[in-house]
């Protein structure tokens, strides 16, 4: 009797592990090798550029102090990132110049995903009238060109204070952002509306309003969350880069851009003083790419039918693999042996 | 008599195509063929005249009321009718209006070919789908005119099992939810606490659901599991009346019997009235008081199942009847099948008269021009065909 007990053990309903939808998400995210490693290099990124923008806060670190005596020295362990031009620390100004990126970035994403899902919705579920208006707003938006209207609000703007442009920056990036987003959403919930699910809601008696955000949101949240990470990434590139056409705020706070700005300015600190540019360089390549990454994770956590690929299965996988490429091998040369 | 629980009086549910009827061909060929017939009866005609001015000049004639021989009679008449539909709009004929009445408790049966508009029916009477012409009535309070806000408290009390368990639940909602959200909806529970869930156990298990199923996605049950989601999601609101829309045909059949069986001993329990749309005349029997057999979006007979089964008066439930494959090979041998010639019409161009006539095998000229009246030949027994009861 113990033997059958036994063997049935991990096969009757009592030993089934239930799982809340949550749970699930979290265990297929945390077997995803890449998108942990994504997530551990943006915590530590967002967690170190925190911690030095409230050190400085605290602090009151003077980001315009300037020596004179330590112009363009090299890393040490003093100055690990070196000095720049006015003898200031490289690597406190690059960690601050996260501040902005990470604030830019979110609060634009969170800008642009919020208008883009919801004008995408609506236009996809009601259709008719309602799409058309929505989708002419959106062809006008897309028609925008960016750089254009970035200089002249940030022409108009010049003369206010650093934190009032970086509203500005947002808003511009987050008004303009939202339009693909948009386009998404709207297709993929025309087709899903179509579905006999969403017949069912209506047979249920669920209202509109809770019939796209709890049934057709969801099924459109994997997209969005892709799409989401883009635009999270493209927002920390497009600040960036106004940073460095001077259009972002100004000194003496610093960006990541306006310090690849200041590195570019001419060709003998590009050549010589490496390290101006090489740092907040290479911080905003790995932020960057490691958002991509959590993104294409949580995509994948997100979808209830993706398959999770645990630690051991990989292990498995990648000997069969040796043993595929062993095997090739061997008939190859067996072949070319018998020729 | 129990109450009447729901009524139909004469739902039409036309879809819109977009395009338009265009009949120039037939028009042209029927000119054509007139012109024929007139020159071999009336040998005497002006052999100038061209055949366009001797069709108009005959068509003129007919429209004042002169007689000519039968042959060119019924040719015109056909030209006149086709000329007098040529450009309208077409719709897709779903329901070609349609009577019914449901009282409480029973179980209506409804038969019918693909296509012939049955599972519209079962939606259009829900007012999922907005009905064209005609009026229902729910609890006799005329429902034909609701929005989809009035609809939302009357929607407790009536509930749809659809027929394709796959596209029919949310896949990213877990089996609680799906069965639980209408509860939270309606204000049944005001928010996910013990009682909420045990109650949504409660629904699971009527229904053959295991308690621990309830975290779990649609993706991860079979076809027969996701069905009962969906009856179990239908009966959570504990509704009185329920819309089966091919509820079981996409089940094998020994589970089959068991979501019959279930739905028969919950309308027990619960005294819930269903309108069964089926294609599988042995199941429509097991389960129904009365049935309706439709063609092509008309109800063409309907009665109580006994007599539909013993005395089928149209010819098309006949046929239909015939076509049931019999177990006994004794009763198989005596057994007459009637096959029907062709395929089933166009629902967008509908034949004139009754629509049957261009499969049935007793159909009289008549039944070209007539469309014949849903009435009441026995008690309780109602056919379209004006010549019910035939032998074939």
């Amino acid at each position: 009797m113990s033997e059958i007990i036994e063997q049935n053990k991990g096969f009757s309903k009592e030993d089934e592990v239930i799982l809340s939808p949550t749970q699930q998400i979290i265990i297929k995210f945390k077997n995803n090798k890449l998108a942990m490693f994504g997530f551990w290099l943006f915590t530590i990124i967002v967690t170190v550029v925190v911690v030095t923008h409230f050190y400085a806060e605290f602090t009151g670190y003077d980001f315009s102090a300037t020596d004179p005596a330590l112009k363009n020295l090299g890393p040490s362990w003093e100055h690990p990132f070196g000095t720049d031009k006015y003898g200031r620390n490289t690597f406190v100004r690059v960690l601050e110049g996260g501040w902005i990126s990470l604030q830019v970035g979110f609060m634009s994403t969170i800008m642009a995903v919020t208008i883009g899902v919801t004008m995408g919705s609506i236009a996809g579920y009601f259709g008719g009238k309602i799409d058309s208006i929505i989708m002419r707003i959106v062809e006008v938006i897309y028609s925008f060109p960016f750089l254009a209207i970035a200089f002249t609000i940030s022409a108009i703007f010049r003369d206010k204070p650093p934190q009032f442009r970086l509203f500005v920056i947002v808003g511009i990036l987050g008004l303009i952002s939202w339009t693909g987003l948009a386009r998404i959403v709207r297709g993929q919930i025309m087709s899903l509306k179509e579905q006999e699910f969403i017949l069912a809601t209506k047979a249920l008696g669920i209202k509109t309003r809770n019939q796209i955000i709890r049934h057709l949101i969801p099924n459109v949240l994997a997209m969005v969350v892709v799409s989401g990470t883009l635009t999270f990434a493209n927002a920390i590139l497009m600040e960036a880069f106004l940073s460095f056409l001077n259009l972002s705020v100004t000194e003496p706070i610093p960006t990541w851009g306006a310090l690849l700005s200041k590195a570019s300015q001419n060709s003998t600190s590009l050549r010589k003083f490496w390290w101006i540019w090489i740092f907040p360089g290479t911080m905003l390549f790995m932020f960057i790419m490691s958002i991509n990454l959590i993104g294409e994770g949580l995509r994948d956590a997100i979808d209830p039918k993706a398959e999770i690929t645990t630690k051991e299965q990989r292990k498995a996988a990648k000997e069969r693999r040796k043993a595929e490429k062993q095997a090739a091998k061997e008939a190859k040369l067996a072949s070319k042996g018998g020729v | 008599m129990p109450n009447v629980l729901l009524e139909t009086k004469g739902v039409k549910k036309y879809f819109p195509t977009g395009m338009k009827r265009n009949e120039k061909r037939n028009l042209k060929r029927l000119s054509l063929e007139t012109v024929r017939i007139y020159k071999k009866d009336y040998p005497d005609t002006n052999p100038k005249l061209k055949e366009k001015e001797l069709f108009n000049d005959i068509y003129n004639q007919f429209k004042e009321g002169k007689i000519f021989s039968d042959e060119l009679n019924s040719v015109l008449v056909e030209y006149e009718a086709l000329s007098n539909v040529h450009g309208d709009r077409l719709y897709v004929r779903a329901n070609d209006g349609i009577n019914l009445t449901i009282y409480d408790g029973e179980t209506v049966g409804l038969v019918g070919e693909s296509g012939c508009g049955k599972s519209t029916f079962g939606r259009t009477i829900l007012k999922l789908y907005e009905p064209t012409e005609g009026e229902i009535l729910f609890n006799g309070k005329n429902i034909t005119d609701y929005s989809m806000n009035q609809m939302i408290p009357l929607r407790r009390e009536m509930q749809i099992i659809f027929q394709d368990p796959y596209s029919s639940l949310n896949p990213r909602m877990t089996v609680g939810e799906i069965i639980g959200e209408a509860l939270l909806e309606h204000g049944i529970f005001k928010s996910r606490n013990d009682e909420f869930e045990n109650y949504v156990k409660e629904i699971m298990r009527t229904c053959g659901l295991d308690d621990y199923m309830i975290y779990r996605y649609p993706h991860e049950f079979s076809g027969g599991q996701r069905q009962r989601i969906g009856i179990a999601r239908a009966l959570a609101l504990k509704p009185k009346f329920i819309v089966c829309d091919e509820a079981v045909s996409a089940l094998d059949v020994s589970i089959q019997s068991q979501v019959i069986n279930l739905l028969k001993d919950l309308q027990n329990k619960f005294g819930l009235s269903y309108l069964f749309i089926s294609h599988d005349l042995a199941v429509v029997k097991h389960i129904s008081d009365r049935i309706g057999v439709m063609y092509l979006g008309d109800m063409v007979e309907f009665t109580d199942k006994h007599r539909l089964y013993d005395n089928p008066l149209h010819p098309y439930t006949k046929a239909l009847l015939s076509a049931i494959p019999e177990t006994d090979l004794e009763k198989a041998r005596s057994k007459k099948r009637i096959i029907l010639e062709g395929d089933i019409p166009s629902n967008i161009i509908v034949p004139t008269g009754c629509k049957f006539h261009t499969r049935c095998p007793i159909a009289k000229p008549v039944c070209k021009l007539e469309i014949p009246e849903f009435r009441e030949v026995e008690k309780g027994h109602f056919v379209a065909c004006h010549f019910s009861g035939a032998e074939l």
